[in-house]
């Protein structure tokens, strides 16, 4: 009986994607991550276009054109575009604004309009977009329309208020920013961590534990297919769906990153190491229930880690030997853009992310033929 | 085809296996028996390769284990006592993976797929097989490759009787042809009637090994249950003949009583192996 490894690898590799097409519903699921980075995409995009809006000129509204308006007029601001726009309706809810306007001084002479004194002589409205950077702009703005004001009616009774345009989006503090591209590189190497995660840790705990569970592995253990070649195969189809799902998540997210050696490095040890993890919990446990329920735990464990690390020391020095911190922060640094002060930071993530991945590669290994196939 | 010279595999202390010795020959359908956890299972995995002996030697096929397994793996077969196929792949599929494995032309499936009567059902899914099914697609998978020594672990559990009678008679058509059968099974029956030799085991210790007739031949021990009636009372008993007490009782019944009815019982292999095994956990 002479069989070519090849031919073995062959077979046992087409038998994985048979299985895997007979389980559609794992690839609905590699499916929906991909789909909420089609989402990601779309509303960061939006995000961006509401923040490229910030380059709008700030708008003064004014009823009168007195000497504060002239004073402004000839003062411009240093950095923001100031436009002028006269509107007798200043102040009240017949002015319409267009939706990318996100910074106005609405100034309304109430001396022009001849009303009953005890009133402010001149009344000011600032009002900003919602977003953290829209308030910002307009308190900039602000400081400089009350300055001129100062000087100009020293001795006047004035009253102002801020408040946000009618058609403002306002959003709690707390929300993300995915125009802001820190928030959106993490956010993207997150989703692009959490689908090679399913990938290679879920489905291959999955497909291989019950394999295990119900001795099929040692049945092919028997046949001219050792259990070194299973474990290659195995580690050769995963990461092969884990790229192709990463470069179709880079694709949407990112498709200049497509073509950096850097992103592939990452993504390939990252797939390498969670395989590695998966071998490590379907060899310690005998059913497919059991090592599904240590692969969420590790999943916890990994979460909570990451948490805890933001106030407690000791785990901020723990993350640093889990690959998975490495691959979310170079994959972060990536999409964020590499500057030189950070090359080092990222050469110093690649080296150990290659390191623990090569350490529990072989971990895996060595458990993985010691008993990984055996019930 | 087998060589085993006291083999003992040790899980810590415990001696799951204790200083086994006896030899399979080519072609020969050699029944392997013991009670739950007498240490047949594990003697079956360290002949296939999956755990390794702590002690002794252990040859099939001419090759020492564990250091030839690769040599020996297209040699054997087994046949476990659960099925483990591919549920989501049809028998077909399933036979078509491991004909592949072994390098074997495809016609062969079919073959085995007709020899076992489910040709039928070749192109439905395992998921939906019978039990019975699903073991006939165990022996078929086994035989794919034509080995020269299969092991079957209760090879006709759960099956109907006509199935039976089918697998028993293919296990002798596959000794016959050449191939040697390491058979294990709980079905005195079937060892009686298909084995060529039988080795009975006990808490790791080989107890005796000889062909079934042999076996009872030796072993027999004969009972003889009488019915007379006594003062018009009927009453019942079972003398053992070989005793010289029952022996004498039962000449006096048949002078001095009025018989009912006298019934030899038959020894049978199932008795030996109750004796045995009784006497190596008494």
């Amino acid at each position: 009986m002479n069989v070519s490894r090849f031919h073995l690898f062959k077979t046992l590799y087409a038998k994985e994607w048979v299985r895997l097409k007979r389980n559609p519903a794992a690839l609905m699921a590699v499916g929906l991550l991909i789909l909420m980075a089609f989402l990601l995409n779309i509303e960061s995009k939006a995000q961006q276009t509401a923040k490229r809006s910030s380059d709008w000129p700030c708008l003064v509204v004014f009823n009168e054109d007195n000497a504060l308006i002239q004073h402004l007029k000839q003062n411009q601001h240093p950095k923001l575009r100031v436009k002028f726009k006269h509107n007798p309706n200043v102040n009240t809810s017949k002015v319409r604004y267009a939706s990318v306007v996100d910074c106005v001084a609405e100034i309304q002479d109430i001396q022009a309009l001849k009303w009953i004194d005890k009133r402010p002589q001149q009344t000011i409205i600032f009002r900003h977009g919602g977003s953290e950077a829209s308030i910002k702009k307009t308190n900039g703005f602000a400081r400089w329309v009350l300055s001129s004001m100062a000087a100009k009616y020293s001795n006047q009774n004035i009253g102002q208020s801020f408040k946000p345009l009618p058609n403002s989006r306002s959003k709690p503090s707390a929300s993300l920013d995915l125009g802001n591209k820190k928030s959106r590189a993490m956010v993207s190497a997150m989703l692009i961590f959490s689908t090679q995660f399913f990938v290679c840790c879920a489905l291959f705990i999955s497909l291989t534990a019950h394999e295990k569970e119900k001795s099929i592995l040692q049945a092919l253990a028997l046949t001219l297919a050792s259990p070194r070649l299973q474990l290659i195969v195995k580690v050769v189809f995963h990461l092969s769906l884990s790229l192709i799902a990463s470069f179709i998540m880079l694709a949407v997210i990112s498709p200049a990153h497509l073509f950096y050696v850097g992103t592939w490095w990452i993504l390939i040890a990252s797939s390498i190491g969670l395989i590695g993890v998966a071998t490590i919990l379907t060899s310690l446990n005998r059913t497919q229930t059991s090592a599904s329920l240590m692969g969420f735990c590790y999943l916890m464990f990994v979460g909570v880690v990451f948490a805890l690390s933001q106030n407690f020391k000791g785990f901020t020095l723990l993350k640093v030997f889990m690959f998975e911190h490495h691959v979310i922060s170079a994959l972060s640094m990536f999409f964020n853009g590499i500057t030189r002060n950070n090359y080092l930071l990222l050469g110093a993530h690649l080296l150990t992310l290659t390191v623990i991945v090569v350490v529990l590669s072989v971990i895996s290994f060595v458990l993985w033929q010691r008993k990984g196939w055996k019930v | 085809m087998i060589k085993i010279q006291d083999l003992t595999i040790q899980y810590g202390a415990f001696k799951a296996v204790d200083g086994l010795s006896f030899s399979v020959n080519k072609g020969e359908l050699f029944g392997f028996l013991g009670p739950n956890g007498a240490g047949k299972t594990t003697t079956i995995k360290c002949l296939t390769g999956t755990i390794k002996p702590t002690h002794g030697m252990v040859e099939v096929a001419g090759y020492a284990l564990p250091k030839f397994f690769h040599k020996i793996k297209p040699l054997i077969a087994f046949v476990p006592d659960t099925e483990n196929h591919y549920e989501d792949f049809s028998g077909r599929e399933n036979l078509l993976l491991y004909a592949n494995l072994y390098g074997v032309p495809h016609h062969r499936v079919d073959v085995w797929l007709d020899r076992l009567q489910l040709s039928e059902a070749s192109d439905v899914k395992v998921r939906n097989y019978s039990k019975g099914m699903k073991k006939k697609l165990l022996i078929a998978r086994a035989m794919i490759h034509e080995p020269q020594l299969v092991f079957f672990d209760e090879p006709t559990a759960n099956l109907d009787i006509h199935s039976v009678k089918l697998v028993r008679g293919l296990l002798r058509e596959i000794a016959n042809s050449g191939t040697s059968v390491f058979l294990t099974t709980h079905d005195m029956d079937e060892v009686e009637q298909i084995c060529d030799r039988v080795a009975i085991i006990a808490k790791g210790k080989l107890l005796d090994i000889d062909t079934p007739t042999a076996f009872i031949t030796r072993h027999a021990e004969r009972y003889c249950d009488v019915q007379y009636d006594h003062q018009d009372q009927l009453i019942r008993t079972t003398l053992h003949l070989d005793e010289p007490e029952d022996k004498q009782r039962l000449s006096e019944i048949v002078l001095n009583e009025k018989c009912v009815r006298v019934h030899s019982r038959e020894f049978r292999f199932e008795d030996v192996f109750r004796k045995l095994t009784g006497e190596a956990y008494r």
